[in-house]
């Protein structure tokens, strides 16, 4: 304990580290271990409850002891420094990133940022909403709306139940969407696909026309099929909801 | 906008079952900005509805204005938009902490001392100047006593004294810390500085053993609580009033039963101060 600190800080660094950890040392007299024990129940099992809400599908995937010890493990150990509640999520993403437990699967991490992706689309704020676009043309110039998001994982995390339990890695591209009536869904895309909405994404003056020769040409790819299969997969967009004028 | 008359807090859970509330339920709603800041989406849709229909409370969670952590001004700004935005006056917080090297998402007790008081009236006239409002502090229920010289009220009287501050008495943690500590709530109450004191939260707690009680907001509020609140609107004149209650009801016509004593005993109350 550093006692240049104020006795009060002193006090808060004992008292925060045994409600972290329960089984530290708490040199405080006179607590009552049954109080002390109230807000450190009161405080694991607020922690708890977040991470068990927002990743309900990696919770499900172990033993309630190895959840306890990786929840518990994160609780002593990350630095949270959100103060908003919705946010904690990302706070154990970021721990789970560098976790080292046996029982933490190669996917830990990435599925509970699918977890998350999805949770994320729900709540965030844009500034657009989802509209349908329709008889989309070559010459129409066109972006992708920001309440659409599109994610790679090394897994196909979004299969992955307690029935799915992925062994070899799988590149997966998905789009997150949010629709008209505010309600969230996906699609997974494959790789060309990926990279032409990307393309669209940070478009802003090209018409689809040339967007879709620049990467028929950066890939080397027939720009016939690249412009046709191209198009029909931009106006499926459209149709989704996922693009809007640039 | 002030408040007027009692309120009711507003939950991310309960959201589609209080669209059913009227501005004859309940004259004001509560929520603390940390869930709704940065929230758009169908939540973000809901909670302008209910914005548009009635005046709003903010109760913070995660300003730790006890905390020897560093106060997080970016945090405090955006508290400000949000409360700009929605037209929102009314900022509350807890005196107490919820960080220490890093944030931990509830309250833990500040040990009360002359030096820590100080630290906390220094805080609050910083988070004064950003938000252009009164802060407004509540007194929290605790399980500990980390005193170190003073007393709760003691306490809180200092860093009123001290910040300039208001505060929201919560009657109910008024009586919670008075069984775990042993203390007089009506001494508590009554010694308290009237025009400090902005708004009242009622609760319900839990009996965790004959002296020791935790403030759970699951429960309806108790027979001695109500007494306090009486006894708050005698002391200090009938102020707005707040029912806290988190979850353990069935319909949302529960809470306005409790709701509704609310303003029975802030009827009373009012027609006692006109008879006297």
């Amino acid at each position: 304990m550093d006692t240049s600190l104020p006795k009060f800080t002193q006090i808060q660094q004992q008292f925060s580290d045994s409600l972290r950890n329960p089984s530290s040392i708490l040199s405080i007299n006179d607590i009552e271990p049954r109080r002390l024990k109230i807000y450190q129940d009161l405080f694991f099992n607020n922690v708890m409850s977040f991470a068990s809400s927002a990743f309900p599908v990696l919770k499900e995937l172990m033993s309630q002891n190895q959840w306890d010890e990786l929840v518990r493990d994160f609780f002593i150990g990350h630095k949270c420094e959100t103060p908003y509640f919705l946010e904690i999520s990302e706070e154990f993403i970021s721990y789970l990133e560098y976790a080292k437990f046996d029982f933490l699967p190669a996917f830990a991490y990435q599925l509970a940022h699918w977890e998350w992706m999805e949770l994320y689309a729900d709540v965030a704020e844009t500034d657009d909403v989802s509209e349908t676009i329709d008889n989309l043309d070559l010459t129409d110039v066109i972006t992708t709306n920001d309440c659409t998001w599109n994610v790679a994982y090394d897994f196909s995390v979004h299969k992955i139940s307690t029935e799915y339990i992925p062994i070899d890695t799988q590149t997966t591209f998905l789009i997150v969407h949010r629709d008209d009536d505010l309600s969230v869904g996906f699609i997974e895309i494959n790789p060309l696909s990926m990279l032409l909405f990307e393309q669209l994404k940070s478009n802003i003056t090209d018409s689809l026309g040339t967007l879709l020769h620049d990467i028929a040409e950066q890939q080397n790819m027939d720009s016939h099929f690249v412009v046709s299969g191209g198009l029909e997969i931009i106006r499926q967009w459209g149709r989704l909801g996922l693009l809007k004028p640039s | 906008m002030t408040l007027k008359g009692s309120g009711l807090g507003l939950r991310r859970e309960m959201l589609t079952h209080m669209t059913v509330l009227t501005p004859d339920d309940v004259d004001f709603l509560e929520v603390a900005p940390e869930n709704w800041i940065g929230v758009g989406g169908r939540l973000g849709k809901a909670f302008r509805q209910f914005t548009e229909r009635f005046p709003f409370a903010c109760h913070g969670l995660s300003l730790s204005i006890g905390s020897s952590d560093k106060l997080d001004i970016e945090f405090i700004k955006s508290v400000k938009k949000f409360l700009d935005i929605h037209q929102i006056q009314t900022y509350s917080e807890h005196l107490s902490y919820c960080s220490h090297n890093g944030h931990m998402y509830d309250l833990m007790p500040i040990p009360f001392s002359l030096e820590a008081a100080m630290h906390v009236a220094n805080r609050t006239r910083l988070v004064q100047d950003i938000i252009e409002r009164p802060l407004i502090l509540e007194n929290v229920s605790t399980y500990v006593m980390l005193g170190d010289g003073m007393t709760e009220l003691e306490f809180m009287k200092e860093v009123l004294q001290q910040s300039g501050c208001k505060m929201l008495l919560d009657v109910n943690n008024v009586y919670v810390n008075a069984i775990n500590h042993k203390f007089d709530p009506v001494q508590y109450i009554t010694s308290l500085p009237s025009t400090s004191i902005e708004y009242i939260h009622v609760a319900g707690h839990f009996d965790e053993a004959k002296d020791l009680l935790v403030d759970t907001h699951g429960a309806d509020v108790k027979p001695q609580v109500w007494e306090l609140l009486k006894l708050a609107y005698e002391s200090h004149g009938v102020l707005p009033t707040l029912l806290e209650r988190d979850f353990n009801f069935f319909e949302v016509a529960d809470l306005i039963t409790e709701v509704d004593q609310i303003k029975h005993y802030q009827r009373e109350a009012s027609n006692g101060h006109q008879l006297a």
